[in-house]
């Protein structure tokens, strides 16, 4: 039996374009791709989702909205009942851009925000961007368009979440995804914005502190990918289950290559649509091997001897491919970052009573 | 064994599939149910008219739906005529579309 599911949420980047060059970007984003997809080849992609049972599509970049014919596809997404959200690095959320998102039907625009206002415009490489950003989710809320905010958690700002939490709070703002930085990419240069393992631990804390007070309040605090799994610092209902690429989701590329998620390499891809359509990629044998071919003997040695490595697959498929370069090899896991720590902890105290022993012998 | 024929004509086609939830029925991935529920988008007219064409011809006409797609109309056709809500499971959904795709229906 061949798989039998479908890429109901598709990552969609529309050009690798953009007009800032952040420090962390797992794209490299800047120039455009060569041969990026044509209008009528982005619309016959379309046209290709409603076979498939897409139900939604979100547009990354580079930066989706310097392409001028966004609003040409996200109509004809429409035009097949599937809904569309942007994310965006808020420099191009000018009134009328807003306006074009309101009467095109967007579901919702994902704006990055990685600290405050020092942190972020250094981030991003662009004075003023924080009050831009900022000016542009006002407007977004006013034009009533659902806005999420999005924070890569980094070495530079992990000190600053309560402090943006406060500012999110304050301007209204409802829900707040917090993605941990990725090494792919631009950052894997930048070695300040890495997190160590104690602050991925302290981001744990703060999603534990602060996300069932913020539910109270109708604020939501998301937890992107590669966060987790299984202590108290992540109780998620239902649990976190194993990456899904290329079991419920997958990511296209600006030049048509599919991949099972946008933040994994370009070395991992599983077809090109101007060889394919998205049908014969998806349902193809040997696609997504990593996800929908999983094996316990696949596990990498982060996790082979881990009791929830069934359950996890082995955490994040970037993470761990980008970290490690082995797939089901997750080493940002909760679970393993507390067991090293007690180990460490054990081994201390093991030795200071050796050296308690022998200094008593001798 | 013959056809089997059913007692009901098989008129009201509309209820057919315009429940495409219920493609995620044998889905692999538990997770995979839990967000298939939140989406309601309906199935396409060009997939419900080949499926509504060929079940009413096997219900009604006793004709033999093609062999690729004939599980999955029968399948439908048991539910049918056992009474139960009709259940499009999701490897006769792709049947199904490879059918169509590769006779350009």
């Amino acid at each position: 039996m061949g798989y039998e599911g479908f890429p109901f949420i598709i990552g969609w980047e529309l050009t690798l374009t953009c007009n800032l060059r952040c420090r962390h970007c797992g794209s490299t984003a800047g120039s455009p791709r060569e041969k990026e997809l044509s209008t009528e080849e982005a619309l016959s992609l379309c046209d290709q989702f409603p076979a498939l049972l897409v139900q939604e599509v979100n547009f990354t970049g580079g930066e989706p909205l310097l392409r001028d014919d966004w609003t040409l596809i996200v109509n004809r997404l429409a035009h097949h009942g599937i809904k569309s959200k942007i994310i965006t690095n808020g420099l191009s959320l000018a009134p009328d851009t807003i306006q074009r998102m309101k009467d095109a039907g967007i579901a919702g625009v994902g704006v990055s925000l990685d600290g405050l206002q020092e942190t972020h415009d250094y981030i991003r490489g662009h004075k003023g961007l924080f009050q831009n950003v900022l000016e542009g989710i006002e407007s977004l809320m006013k034009a009533e368009i659902p806005a999420t905010v999005i924070t890569t958690a980094t070495g530079l700002n992990i000190d600053e979440l309560p402090e943006i939490m406060s500012l999110l709070q304050r301007i209204g703002i409802r829900h707040w995804q917090i993605q941990p930085i990725f090494p792919t990419g631009r950052s894997q240069a930048a070695t300040d914005l890495r997190l160590t393992e104690e602050q991925y631990l302290n981001l744990g804390l703060f999603y534990q502190r602060y996300e069932s007070e913020g539910r109270k309040n109708g604020f939501e605090i998301l937890p992107g990918d590669s966060f987790g799994y299984f202590t108290a610092l992540d109780n998620r209902e239902p649990p976190w289950r194993g990456c899904p690429a290329g079991l419920y989701s997958c990511g296209i590329t600006s030049h048509g290559l599919i991949k099972g998620c946008l933040s994994l390499p370009d070395d991992v891809v599983e077809g090109d649509l101007r060889t394919n359509d998205l049908w014969d990629i998806w349902f193809h044998p040997d696609s997504f091997r990593y996800t929908r071919g999983f094996a316990s003997d696949r596990l990498g040695p982060n996790c082979r001897s881990c009791s929830k490595s069934e359950q996890c697959k082995g955490g994040c498929s970037t993470m761990s491919y980008g970290s490690t370069g082995l797939f089901h090899n997750d080493p940002f896991c909760f679970l393993a970052m507390e067991r090293r720590e007690t180990e460490a902890r054990e081994a201390s105290v093991s030795s200071m009573t050796r050296d308690t022993c022998a200094r008593g012998l001798s | 064994m013959g056809i089997p024929r059913f007692n009901v004509k098989f008129a009201a086609v509309d209820w057919i599939v315009p429940f495409w939830w219920k493609v995620a029925y044998l889905i692999i991935n538990e997770g995979i149910r839990d967000i298939a529920d939140k989406f309601k988008n309906p199935i396409d007219e060009r997939f419900n008219k080949v499926v509504t064409t060929h079940l009413k011809a096997y219900v009604d006409g006793n004709k033999m739906p093609p062999a690729e797609i004939a599980p999955a109309i029968m399948n439908l056709a048991d539910d049918f005529a056992a009474g139960r809500q009709m259940c499009l499971r999701a490897g006769d959904y792709i049947a199904v579309q490879n059918y169509m795709r590769k006779n350009k229906e």
